[in-house]
């Protein structure tokens, strides 16, 4: 799967997530800060990107992913491994 | 009738009502609610949430055109229960309609309880649980199911910082939340209140349970005849669901900052039959102790009582014992009318709701006639509503709730 395509992909979950403005998410976007993520909608943003991708992540890898660009370069990383 | 005796009670003891809301079957608002209940048109109808017509019971009173992205985000709904949605929105409309409150939000409480809580919610992620292993348990799992999640919900958005609880009695939790809420009042805990009950179960684990507990009419072929309180032809209750909310407020603030009073909380009772889990008890005593309690803490006699909005589930017990209660404590002066004729039986909220239809009564005059009352049972001696709305003739009337547990409760209004 091309990058750009996860990337678009895990835009769309923040949004729905976070109830945000699609338009308004880019790679810089901050997950707790922009997003106002408190600790149980982060694990709710995990667990909606391992539906989307199928995919399994650990929170404490995901923790560190603190951007939607860092987010996506974790998924693009685990289809690889997984695939 | 004679002028109620004076209330010996300071003001700053004594609680009024001065904010209504409510989200029900018969409407979105507290007024369309009214005039939908002052019309004595049952809203039972077959169920439109899921198909529900392969169930033994495929009929309820539902709350249609309810979107709680009115009362909060996207996220928040996704979120939240819907039970805690229609809390939420009654609580906005309560506030709404009390204005200003001029007390400190540190002693402005919440008591919003329900009966059995987020149920959907429940079914939901017991099925995902099951399916797809733990690890898909949602994080917001406990906080959507949690019996307290209303009153916290209610709190943040308005930014409440005094008591907030939960009071969870089944069907009666309406009524024990706005009873405790004005005693909290009364004993100087918290200046204003926001009290009442919420309630989702028009779903079909519930309704399954309720239905193999005998407990549901089944009269499926004319579901608006079928919740038909204190009639000789009741067969059980309707499930319904919705929320209701009143802001109670200490007397003396409510004067000093020029607020619409519709009546005082004057009394309260409560009383447990310690009898049978779901059944009342045969005599009656322990919802005949329970009106005497509101009575007696109201400093009035049985015959002040003209006007009882009554649990009046249209369940073949209740409405037996609780009628004799009614006749046999009070007298024949009480006129009875059940609501639940219309809204059907909205468990954790139907206390709160009837609280505010017997506030409205006050206000205007009016007691709503029961729905689908053809023939009053032969061995229910009261005086009952049916048909058109009746005149109230005097000013303190009582709303009773039972719940399962054998958990009474009785509010005692009286026009301010």
């Amino acid at each position: 799967m091309e990058r750009s395509e996860v990337f678009e992909r895990v835009v769309k979950n923040a949004a729905d997530v976070f109830a945000a403005d699609a338009g308004t998410i880019s790679e810089e976007t901050l997950i707790v800060e922009d997003l106002e993520a408190d600790s149980l909608a982060r694990v709710e943003f995990l667990m909606a990107l391992e539906d989307e991708f199928d995919l399994v992540i650990e929170e404490e890898v995901a923790s560190q992913a603190t951007t939607i660009g860092k987010v996506t370069d974790l998924v693009v990383e685990n289809l690889g491994a997984n695939a | 009738m004679s002028p109620l005796a004076e209330l010996d009670r300071p003001n700053s003891q004594r609680v009024v009502i001065t904010g209504l809301g409510a989200v029900t079957p018969a409407g979105l608002s507290v007024k369309e609610t009214w005039e939908t209940v002052l019309t004595g048109a049952s809203m039972a109808a077959p169920i439109t949430a899921w198909d529900a017509s392969e169930e033994p019971v495929n009929f309820a009173c539902e709350v249609k055109g309810f979107d709680p992205l009115a009362v909060m985000d996207r996220a928040e709904a996704r979120r939240t229960d819907r039970v805690t949605q229609l809390g939420v929105a009654a609580a906005a409309e309560a506030m709404s309609d009390a204005g200003a409150l001029s007390a400190d939000p540190e002693r402005i409480g919440t008591l919003v309880s329900t009966g059995i809580g987020g149920q959907s919610t429940v079914y939901d992620g017991a099925i995902t649980c099951e399916n797809k292993g733990t690890r898909r348990v949602s994080p917001f799992f406990v906080p959507a199911t949690m019996p307290n999640a209303i009153s916290a919900a209610i709190a943040m958005v308005h930014g409440l910082k005094g008591p907030s609880l939960c009071i969870c009695t089944a069907c009666a939790a309406g009524t024990h939340s706005i009873g405790e809420a004005a005693r909290m009042i009364r004993s100087g805990s918290a200046d204003v209140m926001l009290a009442g009950g919420a309630e989702a179960t028009v779903h079909k684990l519930p309704m399954g349970a309720f239905w193999r507990m005998g407990a549901l009419s089944t009269r499926v072929d004319d579901p608006s005849s079928a919740c038909r309180p204190f009639d000789a032809d009741r067969d059980g209750f309707v499930m319904g669901e919705g929320a209701a909310v009143v802001v109670l407020e200490r007397l003396d603030l409510a004067v000093e900052r020029g607020a619409n009073i519709y009546a005082e909380v004057r009394g309260y009772g409560l009383t447990s039959d310690a009898y049978h889990i779901t059944s009342p008890s045969e005599d009656g005593e322990g919802i005949r102790r329970c009106m005497r309690h509101a009575v007696s803490d109201a400093q009035l006699q049985p015959a002040d009582i003209v006007h009882v909005n009554a649990h009046g589930t249209s369940t073949p017990l209740n409405d037996l014992i609780e009628g004799n209660a009614v006749a046999k404590e009070l007298g024949e002066q009480a006129i009875v009318t059940s609501t639940k004729g219309v809204t059907g039986h909205c468990i954790g909220a139907a206390g709160a709701i009837e609280a505010v239809l017997a506030t409205l009564t006050l206000r205007d005059n009016v007691i709503p006639p029961t729905a689908n009352l053809a023939n009053l049972d032969p061995k229910i001696p009261i005086s009952i509503v049916s048909g058109q709305p009746m005149e109230l003739n005097g000013d303190a009337v009582i709303s009773n709730s039972l719940g399962f547990g054998g958990h009474n409760a009785s509010l005692c209004l009286t026009r301010y």
